[in-house]
C-alpha cells in the first residue's frame, strides 16, 4: 500500500450499504450483565445466621479484652477493643437486633469498616465462611428483623440473612453517639 | 448600654465570646478567600456571627447586634449559593476588626467608641445588606479599599512635587469584574434527597475527623535519617528472630527424635547412652539459645527505645520558640504603666513539646502582664521601700522530675493574704468559720477562682479576676497545674507544672470495680490507705489535719459499687476529696491516645491508652471527676435545705454569653443549674444524669435544639421531661417547629424578658424555693 493510499483508507467515501449493514450490527440489544451482589462474609449470631458484604468486613479477630466505658458500656457500646494498635468502640450488633447470643459469649469479632479509618468492632459467634451472594434476594423469611435486613437467600447449609449496612452503621452511630 | 444586666462581668464574658469568635470569623474568612473553605466554614462563620450576636444584645450593643446581624444574614445567603465576593470578605474583615478594637477597649469607654464608629459601622452593615451607603463618607469608610484610595489620594500634600493621583472609575461599567469566591454550598447541588443528605452528614464527620488527626510536624533531614537508621536496625533485630526460631525448630526435632529412639530401645544400654549424649549437646545448644535470646532482646529493647526518643524528640521545640512576645509585651506594658521592668529569661533552650509550646505564650503573657500591672511597683515606690527602681521580671524553663516546668517570678509588692481574706469574706466564697483557719496557700488559690481579682478598680490590663482563672483553664487544657506563692513586700511565683510532652504522661494504674483505669501523676495530691469515718452515706477521712469526703470511684463513673470495707482503703486525693479505689495496680507511662470522637465527651474520661499487652486502657479525667463529686447533692449545700432539692435545670446554648446569662438569672432564683454548649452535650448529660428542666437554643453545631427535643421526646425516660426553647429564631414557623418538635414554651431572645422567662420555668418546675410541683404538702 502506497503511502497515498494509506492516508486515504479512512477518508474514502462510505461503502454502499455501510450504514445499513452497522444499524443492523448494532441494533439487537445486548443481554445485560447479570447484577452482581459481590462476596459476603456469613457469620453466626446467636440463633442468626447473618451475612455481610465484604467490603465492609476489614477482618476477623479473637476477643482478647474489652475495656468498659464509663457511663456507657452496658448498651449498645460495649466499650473499646485493640485491634493492630488501633482502639476500637466495640459495639453489640446483637443487642441492636435484640437477639440473645449464645451462652459461650462472643468468642470472635468482626471488624467493620463503615469508611476509610472509620472502624467498629463487632462480636459475634462464629465466622461460617465466604461466599458469593445469590443474584436474587428473597424476602426475609423472619419477621423480627425486616428493617435491618436487604434480604435473604439460601447457601448450601441453610438461610441466611443479608444486613443492610447502611442501616447498621447509620444505627450503631446514633447508638453509641 | 443596656442597664438590665448591672454585673459588669457580663461584659467580660462578651469580649471572652469576641475574641474566641473573632479568631473563627477571621480563619474562615481568609480561608473563603483562598478558596480553601467548606461548607461547614461557612457554617461556623455564620454560627461565629449569630452567637456574637446574642451576645451582644445581652450587653446592650445594639450596633453590633445590627453588624453581626447583617453578618449572619449574609453568610446565609453564601450558604444558599451567593458567593461572597472579595469586597464583601473586605468588608468582613473590616468588621471584626471593629470587633477586635471593642474587645480591647475598657467598659467605661464602650459608649464614647461606639459613637466613634457608629457611622461606619451602619454603613458597613448596610453593605452586607446589599443596600448603598448613605454618604460618601460612611462609603469610604466601610469600604476599606476605598478609603485607602481617597486617603492616598488625600495624603498628598499641597506643594508635594508628586502630581495627585486620579481616583479610579467606580461606575458600575468600568468597575473591574469582582474576584468571586467559589461558595461551598455550590458544592451540594444535586444532592437534595432526604437519604443522600443523610450519608453526606456522616461522611462529611468523617472527613472532618480525618482532616483534624492529618497534622503535619516538620523534621530535619539529620532527624529523618537518623530514625530511618533506628528503624533498619529494629528490622534486622526483628528478622533476627526469624533464624532463632529456625534454630529452636531444629532444636525441638533432635529432642523428640532421642525420646522416640529412648521409647524404642528403652532397654539398650547404648541407646540410653546415645540419647543422653544427644539431649545433652542439645540442652548446650538451648543454653547457648537462651543467652543470645537475652542478648537480643536487650538490644531490641535498646533499639525501640532510642527510636521512640528520636521520635519524641522530633515532637521538641525550644522553648523561646513559644515566648516570642513576651520580651515586646514587657517593654509595651511597663512603659504604658510608667513603671521600669528588666526581663530575664532563663532556660530559653529547653525542650517543650510543641503542643505545650503553641498553648503556652497565652498564659504567661496573662502572668506577665499581671505581674508588671499588679506585682511591680512604680519606681517611686520601690525606691521608698529600698528596692532597686528597676523591678526584676524571671522568666524560668527547665525540666524537673520528668516535667517541663516554668516560674514567673517577679520583686514586686506580694500579694496581701488579707486582702484575699477579706474578699473571700465579702464575696461569700467559704463559710466564715474556716476562713481565719485558711493557711496563705489555701488563701491564693482563691487567685484562680473565675472574677476573683484583690484590685478595686480595673484597668485595660488587669483587675477584672479573669486572667488567673483562664490561666489556670489553659495550662490545665495542656495538662498540667499552676500554683502561686508570694511574700508580702518581696515578691510573688507563679509555677506552672507541665507535661514534658503530651503524648506520653505518668500515670498511676488504679481498679475499680475490677476494671483498670489511670489516672494521670499530676493530678494526685497524694495517695494514702485510710479507714473511712463517719456516716455510711457521706463517710469522710482525715489527712493532713483536713476532712475529706470520701467518694467511690466506681460510683461516680458509673460502675457498679461495692460498700467500702471497715478498714483502710486506697485513696487518691485530689481536688479537695478522696477517691476510694478498688486497688493501685502500678504506676506507668502511658502514650496518650485521643478518644474516639464518635463516642462525645464520656464524663470522667480524658484519654485512651494501650497498656503493655496492647489492652485498651482510658486515663480518667480527674478535673470532670472532682466537679462532678462537688455537684453531687449528697456532698453540696443544696442538702441543707433539707431532703427536698432545688430544681435541677439544664441550659443549653452555644453562646456562653447567653448561657451564663440564663445560668445567672436562674441561680439568683434558687435552681441548681447546669450547662451545656450544644445538643449533643446536652443529650451525653440527660442520658447520665436526672434533671427537672431543659432550656434550649435552638440553631447549634453538632446537635441543635429541634433535634435535642425530639430525642428526648423519644425517649421512653425522658419523654415528659419539660423544655423551654429559647431562640432568636422568632418567626411563626420556627415557633411551630419548636412546639411540634414537644417543647413546652416557646421564648424568642429578641423579646426576651426576665419575668416572663422566670415565670415560664415557674409554670414548668415550680418556684425553686418551694416544695416541688404535685408536691400536696
Amino acid at each position: 500500500m502506497s503511502e497515498s493510499q494509506r492516508a486515504s483508507l479512512f477518508d474514502r467515501p462510505m461503502p454502499p450499504g455501510y450504514r445499513d449493514e452497522l444499524q443492523v450490527l448494532m441494533a439487537p440489544e445486548h443481554a445485560k450483565p447479570a447484577p452482581r451482589r459481590g462476596s459476603v462474609l456469613l457469620f453466626q449470631l446467636g440463633p442468626l445466621r447473618l451475612a455481610l458484604p465484604t467490603r465492609v468486613t476489614s477482618a476477623a479477630s479473637p476477643v482478647m479484652h474489652i475495656a468498659r466505658v464509663p457511663h456507657r458500656s452496658g448498651t449498645v457500646l460495649l466499650g473499646l477493643v485493640a485491634f493492630r494498635g488501633e482502639i476500637l468502640p466495640c459495639c453489640s450488633v446483637a443487642r441492636l437486633l435484640d437477639v440473645a447470643q449464645t451462652e459461650t459469649g462472643a468468642a470472635r469479632m468482626l471488624i467493620l469498616q463503615e469508611s476509610p479509618g472509620r472502624l467498629w468492632a463487632v462480636p459475634i459467634d462464629a465466622v461460617l465462611g465466604i461466599r458469593l451472594a445469590s443474584e436474587h434476594l428473597s424476602q426475609p423469611p423472619t419477621p423480627l428483623l425486616p428493617h435491618w435486613l436487604s434480604g435473604s437467600f439460601d447457601d448450601d447449609s441453610g438461610v441466611f440473612h443479608l444486613l443492610d449496612d447502611d442501616n447498621l452503621f447509620r444505627q450503631i452511630t446514633l447508638a453509641t453517639a | 448600654m443596656s442597664g438590665s444586666f448591672e454585673d459588669s462581668s457580663l461584659f467580660d464574658l462578651f469580649r471572652m465570646e469576641a475574641e474566641e469568635q473573632v479568631r473563627a470569623l477571621q480563619t474562615g474568612l481568609i480561608q473563603l478567600e483562598a478558596g480553601a473553605s467548606s461548607a461547614a466554614t461557612l457554617e461556623a462563620m455564620m454560627r461565629a456571627s449569630h452567637s456574637l450576636k446574642g451576645a451582644a444584645r445581652i450587653v446592650g450593643l445594639d450596633l453590633i447586634v445590627g453588624l453581626t446581624h447583617a453578618m449572619e444574614d449574609r453568610f446565609v445567603a453564601a450558604q444558599g449559593g451567593r458567593a461572597l465576593d472579595s469586597a464583601e470578605i473586605d468588608r468582613m474583615l473590616r468588621a471584626t476588626d471593629w470587633l477586635s478594637e471593642l474587645e480591647a477597649v475598657a467598659e467605661s469607654n464602650v459608649a464614647l467608641w461606639l459613637d466613634s464608629n457608629a457611622a461606619a459601622i451602619d454603613a458597613c452593615a448596610a453593605g452586607l445588606h446589599g443596600h448603598p451607603s448613605t454618604s460618601a463618607q460612611d462609603t469610604q469608610a466601610a469600604d476599606p479599599a476605598d478609603a485607602q484610595t481617597a486617603e492616598a489620594a488625600e495624603s498628598v500634600a499641597p506643594g508635594s512635587e508628586e502630581p495627585p493621583r486620579i481616583r479610579p472609575d467606580t461606575s458600575p461599567d468600568r468597575q473591574p469584574e469582582k474576584a468571586t469566591v467559589a461558595s461551598p454550598a455550590s458544592m451540594f447541588v444535586g444532592k437534595q434527597d432526604d437519604e443522600k443528605s443523610d450519608r453526606d452528614i456522616f461522611s462529611q464527620q468523617g472527613q472532618e475527623e480525618r482532616a483534624t488527626r492529618e497534622r503535619t510536624v516538620r523534621l530535619t533531614a539529620d532527624r529523618f535519617d537518623y530514625l530511618l537508621s533506628l528503624s533498619a536496625e529494629a528490622l534486622v533485630s526483628a528478622r533476627q528472630l526469624a533464624s532463632w526460631g529456625d534454630v529452636l525448630d531444629r532444636n525441638h526435632r533432635a529432642i523428640g527424635k532421642a525420646l522416640q529412639l529412648l521409647e524404642d530401645a528403652a532397654e539398650s544400654p547404648q541407646a540410653r547412652s546415645a540419647v543422653h549424649g544427644e539431649l545433652e549437646r542439645q540442652v548446650a545448644v538451648l543454653a547457648t539459645q537462651i543467652a543470645d535470646l537475652d542478648q537480643g532482646t536487650r538490644a531490641n529493647e535498646r533499639t525501640a527505645e532510642r527510636l521512640y526518643r528520636a521520635v519524641l524528640g522530633g515532637r521538641l521545640r525550644p522553648f523561646h520558640e513559644g515566648i516570642t512576645g513576651v520580651a515586646r509585651l514587657v517593654r509595651d506594658t511597663s512603659r504604658e504603666l510608667g513603671k521600669s521592668v528588666k526581663l530575664e529569661i532563663l532556660g530559653e533552650n529547653t525542650q517543650v513539646d510543641r503542643d505545650i509550646l503553641d498553648r503556652l505564650e497565652a498564659p504567661i503573657s496573662h502572668l506577665v502582664t499581671n505581674a508588671i500591672d499588679h506585682g511591680i511597683e512604680l519606681p517611686a515606690q520601690r525606691a521608698a521601700a529600698g528596692k532597686p527602681a528597676e523591678a526584676h521580671l524571671r522568666l524560668h524553663a527547665g525540666h524537673e522530675n520528668g516535667r517541663l516546668v516554668i516560674t514567673v517570678r517577679d520583686d514586686g509588692a506580694g500579694i496581701d493574704p488579707e486582702k484575699i481574706r477579706e474578699r473571700v469574706i465579702r464575696r461569700n466564697l467559704a463559710p466564715p468559720e474556716t476562713i481565719p483557719g485558711l493557711s496563705e496557700a489555701e488563701l491564693l488559690e482563691f487567685l484562680f477562682l473565675p472574677g476573683f481579682s484583690t484590685r478595686d478598680t480595673t484597668s485595660v490590663l488587669s483587675g477584672r479576676g479573669v486572667g488567673l482563672n483562664v490561666v489556670q483553664s489553659m495550662v490545665q487544657e495542656a495538662g498540667g497545674a499552676v500554683t502561686a506563692s508570694s511574700n508580702l513586700g518581696t515578691g510573688t511565683v507563679f509555677r506552672l507544672t507541665l507535661p514534658v510532652t503530651r503524648s506520653v504522661i505518668r500515670v498511676i494504674r488504679i481498679l475499680a470495680d475490677g476494671e483498670l483505669f489511670s489516672v494521670p501523676m499530676v493530678r494526685v495530691d497524694h495517695v494514702a490507705y485510710i479507714e473511712p469515718e463517719g456516716d455510711a452515706e457521706k463517710p469522710v477521712v482525715r489527712w493532713n489535719d483536713r476532712m475529706f469526703p470520701v467518694i467511690v470511684l466506681a460510683s461516680i463513673l458509673g460502675l457498679d459499687v461495692q460498700p467500702l470495707p471497715k478498714r483502710p482503703v486506697p485513696l487518691l486525693f485530689s481536688g479537695g476529696f478522696a477517691f476510694a479505689v478498688d486497688r493501685f495496680v502500678d504506676q506507668a507511662e502511658l502514650s496518650v491516645r485521643r478518644l474516639d470522637p464518635r463516642l462525645g465527651k464520656i464524663p470522667g474520661v480524658s484519654a485512651a491508652s494501650l497498656d503493655e499487652n496492647g489492652f485498651p486502657l482510658l486515663i480518667l479525667d480527674m478535673d470532670d471527676l472532682v466537679q462532678t463529686a462537688a455537684g453531687r447533692p449528697d456532698l453540696t449545700a443544696t442538702s441543707s435545705r433539707g431532703d427536698w432539692l432545688a430544681p435541677h435545670i439544664l441550659v443549653v446554648d452555644d453562646s456562653h454569653t447567653v448561657r451564663e446569662m440564663e445560668r445567672r438569672l436562674l441561680v439568683r432564683s434558687g435552681y441548681t443549674v447546669s450547662t451545656a454548649q450544644n445538643g449533643q452535650e446536652a443529650w451525653n448529660l440527660l442520658r447520665l444524669k436526672e434533671y427537672d428542666l431543659l432550656i434550649s437554643d435552638v440553631d447549634m453545631p453538632q446537635m441543635n435544639g429541634i433535634e435535642l427535643v425530639t430525642r428526648v421526646r423519644g425517649n421512653p425516660r425522658l419523654a415528659r421531661l419539660p423544655v423551654i426553647i429559647l431562640s432568636y429564631k422568632d418567626r411563626v414557623e420556627d415557633r411551630n417547629r419548636g412546639l411540634e418538635a414537644g417543647a413546652d414554651f416557646y421564648l424568642t431572645k429578641g423579646s426576651f424578658d426576665n419575668g416572663t422567662f422566670l415565670q415560664a420555668v415557674v409554670d414548668l418546675v415550680g418556684e425553686a424555693a418551694s416544695a416541688p410541683p404535685g408536691d400536696g404538702n
